[in-house]
């Protein structure tokens, strides 16, 4: 009994830490693809690495932006 | 003028709207605050390994390092109709005829708002202050006591009401405190998801109290809103005092 609730506890807690980090994970990974990449497959890695939005964030990439 | 701005507030249906919808809010969060982060803190507490407990840890802070506004419009976009996250995934798993604009609809948009951030971890603009003080409090209790109750017999469940909750009163008491004052004040979340829309499903006291002061200029109506809020809060906060016991006298 208390090695099943004790697994159960674990996986329940790995659920709890994918739900906290995969909003992050998507923040991320959308932050390197195009508007129509994203809306496509928002979870996926990025196929073509866009660093556009990092650049127009800091246009001249000189001093703190 | 008198009491006349007082009088136009409850006569202002927008605004008594506002508060059955802040009740709402409240109500929910009360009962987030005192479930779900307290199963978080627990689950984390059984972990007997230091260094995952760290991880997990630090990881279940993440939301409080990143600025509030980010967090509520990662959700706006999980949320969103069209292209929204969550349709996606209803819609990738074979449930599309679920998929709805979340936000705009008026019979989801509360319950949205109520839901987004991570619940697991306390209310959405604390971040994971909840989880981190039931866990600090969690780990402030004597191991001694923990081994009496397993000398005892206790199973896990008994263990945790007649150790844990008794000693986390007070922890308890705080988190519905914060949580009654995050739900009368709660702007930020409404304004950047719905500005209290659609219609007026989802407005707060502070959206109207905004309104009010600053696009309607009627500032000593505004002033109003705002001293009935604090008034509001203080009644629950007081409420609350009354009702919840301190870990000191359950000891």
């Amino acid at each position: 009994m208390r090695k099943a609730v004790s697994i159960f506890s674990r996986i329940l807690l790995g659920i709890l830490l994918l739900l906290t980090l995969a909003p992050f994970y998507l923040l991320v990974i959308n932050s390197f693809k195009g508007q129509t990449e994203i809306i496509k497959t928002p979870f996926q890695l990025a196929v073509n690495w866009q660093f556009m939005n990092y650049a127009k964030r800091c246009p001249r990439w000189s001093g703190p932006c | 003028m008198g009491l006349d701005n007082y009088i136009a507030a409850f006569r202002d249906i927008t605004f008594t709207k506002s508060l059955v919808n802040s009740l709402w809010i409240a109500g929910a969060d009360i009962l987030i605050v005192l479930t779900f982060p307290l199963l978080a803190a627990e689950l984390l507490y059984a972990v007997k390994s230091t260094k995952k407990q760290y991880v997990v840890r630090t990881a279940f802070t993440f939301p409080m390092v990143v600025p509030s506004v980010v967090i509520i419009l990662l959700w706006k976009w999980i949320l969103a109709g069209d292209t929204g996250v969550l349709n996606n995934i209803l819609t990738s798993i074979g449930l599309g005829n679920l998929a709805k604009p979340w936000l705009g609809d008026s019979r989801t948009a509360l319950g949205s708002i109520i839901a987004i951030g991570f619940p697991w971890l306390g209310s959405a603009s604390l971040g994971g202050l909840q989880f981190l003080l039931y866990f600090g409090a969690l780990q402030n209790i004597s191991k001694d006591m923990f081994e009496a109750a397993e000398i005892d017999g206790a199973n896990i469940f008994q263990r945790f009401i007649k150790i844990d909750l008794p000693m986390l009163a007070s922890q308890m008491k705080l988190t519905v405190t914060l949580a009654i004052i995050n739900a009368v004040q709660v702007f930020d979340t409404v304004y950047i998801l719905t500005k209290g829309g659609p219609g007026t499903a989802t407005i707060t006291p502070s959206v109207v109290l905004y309104e009010q002061g600053f696009t309607y200029r009627k500032m000593g109506y505004a002033s109003a809103i705002g001293v009935i809020m604090f008034a509001i809060i203080m009644v629950l906060t007081v409420i609350n005092q009354k009702l919840m016991k301190n870990t000191e006298s359950m000891d």
